[in-house]
């Protein structure tokens, strides 16, 4: 009787994964087909000749652009450089020292020659306080803002009030941009005739890369396993998912790394929330309820090609806590927004957008996580149990590599960023291994951050940005 | 369960195929693409000298090529190259030659092709190497069915640059334009049809009433201040904020007092095209300019501030106000000023 019982369980469990997984892998294919329909349409469109006319274009929209950084004594020099050079007719740098405990400040006010000017700072949104503000004797366009510790979200804020122009970026201190991302950027919004509100594009793996004076001079790829499953991890998010989620304005994630705001919105929005961990995310959502509350047809789009190269972790340490990170940064927009869930009055934002991010992207790793026990446990059993589990961990394995290279594709479509043959190869047999030890580790480390969120914990770990909350 | 796993093996098989496919695919395809990619680069390498002498001194190179894929090709990108970096009419008459005798064939076929980017390549490419002999190939594909709004445009702006006597009239009708689309058309017109879309003015779309405004402005026409000031004078809204715009950007009008009631507007942007005007007026009027510079609005004051310091006197009257005013936003504004000025 007993065995019985077990059996019904293991069965229903088994059932209940396997319909899980497919409908994980039609709205994925789904959202694939859409991307690739987009990508081919514009496949061998020479982009150059597209961008000629914004270039020219007198009406060009400045941009303010924010540099939010907390020791970054190493990188902030370069990145500033590399910013320097974009190609884009009218822009301001704005760095914000968000209360350094190294030499930010002393290394950027000597190698700009940076002088103190007093400057009234309209406060429309309400951050720690300010404690000087700089300009640069060389480039009067750069300006570094000291201020009191507050956070990554804060430090935003305060460029935010302080900045003069209508569009605003927001930009690691550890990034490197192509010089024409700008161009390609703001594009959408100006064709749109300001119906574009935001508009972000691609962000690349800079491991690997050789980068010198702010300029990405060769494209490589490491050996380091960890960032090539990166690598793998972000040409699926990139172009499969946010290409398709896109076209249909689903868009809930611009990255924080790289991602252009009309100012008008983002202060509507009330600026960025300071007492979460996906401030980024927290804020597109916001944007998107306003949207639809205030009833106006505005879109939030995703542009594969600008590319913003970044640096990711190469350890696992580094990498765990990023990712328990995200995951916490995830539930706390989608909790802080619940209302929008299933809200037939938020359009497809409530009934297609939300669904899939609490099912698919957070419910995801605690599934996936059962279906790694179930196959431990399978293996007790053995027999029957023990052959459905090893074929669908081998589906699974498949499927992935599927999209990770359908993803692959979608790349040599659009970018073509990287050259060699082997590339794809490298890549090709590294998405095979995904499932056997990747995948596992981020899904524990993803439900390490449901675990953290139970428990209350609300660190940034290491690279605490992160002041006193309030 | 056994047939589930019947299922799902089949499944797996297939699946493993397909991944098969895709990887055999992905590495012909990006080894076939290298080889190209680098006989296009070598042939270009080669290309680039002779026709450099083409455009010099105008020695025939045109039977030197083979008519292939590749040397196609790369003849299109040195000429892309090279139009880039050309001036002066003879230039540019041997690179529209070389284009007709080497493109002209591949252009005619690719604008009929259904692929949409190779479309748009072959249209951009016609502007860039101003291939009259396309026109009337360009205004078939405007009227088919399948053309998009991206490839109307780019017809429409290629029209304008070839001085289509009708343009005025197909881009008039066509309400699918916006503002900004009329005025990247309007800025390849030549003097004389430009002339055309002032006389008609009045019977233009706002759009591109807007879009006319916003040239004259660009290129500060001063021989259409007449003009302006009766649009100005005549129209509401946003129109006669254009025009205004347009006067001031000009700098100079019949008669600044007509004018000086903007000061009081309620709309900011007036109040920042009159602190504009003033400051190329005489500086009788520079009272009325230290009043701007304690307005509400950032752009009145930043603009009052920037025609102050055209004034001979401007620094000096920017540093008293920097030291006697009770108005933090107007000293900030006026010490900025000084301070642009240091750089």
């Amino acid at each position: 009787m007993v065995y019985q019982w077990w059996t019904t369980v293991v069965q229903a469990f088994a059932l209940f994964i396997a319909i899980y997984m497919v409908i994980i892998i039609l709205f994925y294919s789904i959202i694939l087909f859409i991307s690739m329909l987009q990508l081919r349409k514009e496949y061998k469109l020479n982009r150059e000749d597209t961008f000629e006319d914004i270039s020219n274009e007198w009406y060009t929209k400045p941009v303010s652009i924010i540099v939010p950084a907390y020791n970054e004594e190493a990188g902030i020099i370069p990145s500033v450089r590399s910013l320097l050079s974009i190609d884009y007719p009218q822009f301001e740098i704005i760095v914000v020292n968000d209360g350094s405990k190294d030499n930010t400040l002393q290394k950027m006010l000597e190698h700009y020659e940076m002088v103190k000017i007093e400057k009234v700072v309209r406060k429309q949104i309400v951050t720690k306080p300010i404690k000087g503000i700089y300009q640069s004797k060389l480039l009067p366009k750069l300006y570094l803002i000291d201020k009191e510790n507050g956070g990554k979200a804060d430090a935003l804020n305060v460029g935010l009030n302080f900045s003069h122009f209508p569009y605003i970026c927001s930009l690691d201190g550890d990034s490197v941009l192509e010089r024409d991302a700008f161009l390609k950027v703001m594009k959408p919004i100006m064709d749109s005739s300001e119906e574009v509100i935001a508009s972000s594009g691609s962000i690349r793996i800079a491991n690997g890369c050789t980068i010198k004076n702010g300029q990405v001079l060769n494209i490589g790829l490491t050996h380091h396993p960890l960032v090539i499953m990166q690598i793998i991890e972000y040409l699926r998010a990139f172009l499969m998912g946010r290409i398709g989620l896109s076209r249909h304005n689903l868009l809930l994630i611009i990255s924080g790394a790289f991602g252009v705001f009309s100012k008008k919105w983002v202060l509507k929005a009330g600026g960025y929330q300071t007492d979460t961990v996906g401030e980024d995310m927290e804020l597109v959502i916001r944007i998107h309820r306003l949207i639809k509350e205030s009833k106006e047809k505005k879109k939030i789009v995703y542009v594969p090609d600008p590319v913003c190269w970044t640096e990711v972790p190469e350890e696992m340490k580094f990498l765990r806590r990023q990712r328990r990170r995200w995951h916490r940064g995830l539930f706390e927009s989608l909790w802080n927004h619940r209302k929008l869930t299933f809200n037939p009055k938020y359009g497809n934002i409530g009934l297609i957008s939300f669904p899939y991010f609490w099912i698919i992207e957070f419910m995801g790793p605690v599934v996936e996580g059962l279906g790694y026990v179930y196959t431990l446990i399978a293996l007790f059993f053995g027999g029957i149990y023990l052959e459905f589990a090893i074929l669908i961990f081998l589906l699974s394995c498949i499927y992935g590599s599927i999209f990770s290279m359908a993803a692959v594709l979608l790349e040599e479509w659009s970018l073509r960023k990287y050259p060699k043959v082997s590339h794809i190869i490298y890549l090709f047999f590294y998405s095979l291994t995904e499932t056997f030890w990747y995948r596992p580790l981020t899904v524990f480390w993803r439900c390490e951050g449901i675990w953290q969120l139970i428990r209350g914990d609300k660190s940034w770990g290491e690279m605490s940005r992160k002041g006193v909350s309030k | 369960m056994e047939q589930e796993i019947k299922l799902l093996q089949i499944v797996s098989i297939i699946l493993f195929v397909i991944l098969l496919c895709l990887l055999t695919y992905l590495i012909i395809r990006k080894t076939v693409e290298n080889k190209q990619y680098k006989k296009i680069k070598e042939r270009k390498k080669q290309l680039i000298g002779p026709v450099f002498e083409y455009f010099r001194d105008g020695k025939k190179i045109m039977k030197k090529i083979n008519q292939t894929k590749v040397e196609r090709q790369a003849m299109e990108r040195v000429l892309s190259e090279f139009s880039e970096r050309i001036e002066g009419e003879e230039e540019e008459q041997r690179l529209h030659e070389l284009a007709v005798f080497y493109l002209k064939d591949k252009y005619v076929k690719e604008i009929k092709s259904r692929n949409w980017s190779k479309r748009m390549n072959v249209l951009y490419k016609i502007e860039d190497f101003h291939m009259q002999e396309m026109e009337r190939n360009v205004i078939s594909r405007l009227h088919n069915r399948n053309c998009t709004s991206d490839e109307k445009i780019q017809i429409y702006r290629i029209l304008a640059a070839f001085q289509y006597e009708k343009l005025w009239s197909i881009i008039n009708q066509d309400e699918m334009l916006s503002e900004k689309n009329y005025r990247s058309i309007l800025l390849r017109v030549k003097t004389a049809m430009f002339e055309q879309f002032i006389q008609s003015f009045y019977y233009c779309r706002e759009e591109l009433q807007l879009a006319i405004l916003d040239v004259i402005s660009m290129k500060k026409k001063i021989e259409y201040l007449v003009f302006l000031e009766n649009v100005f004078e005549k129209y509401d809204g946003e129109i006669k904020l254009k025009a205004l715009k347009a006067i001031s950007s000009i700098g100079y009008v019949r008669n600044i007092e007509d004018y000086l009631y903007l000061a009081k507007s309620k709309v900011w942007q007036e109040r920042m095209m009159i602190a504009k005007l003033l400051g190329t007026n005489r500086d009788n009027y520079i009272p009325l300019l230290i009043k701007l510079l304690h307005d509400s609005s950032w752009w009145v004051r930043s603009q009052a501030a920037e025609s102050i310091m055209n004034f001979k006197k401007g620094r000096d009257i920017l540093l008293e106000i920097v030291k006697h005013s009770k108005d933090k936003f107007a000293q900030d504004m006026a010490r900025e000023w000084l301070n642009k000025g240091d750089n």
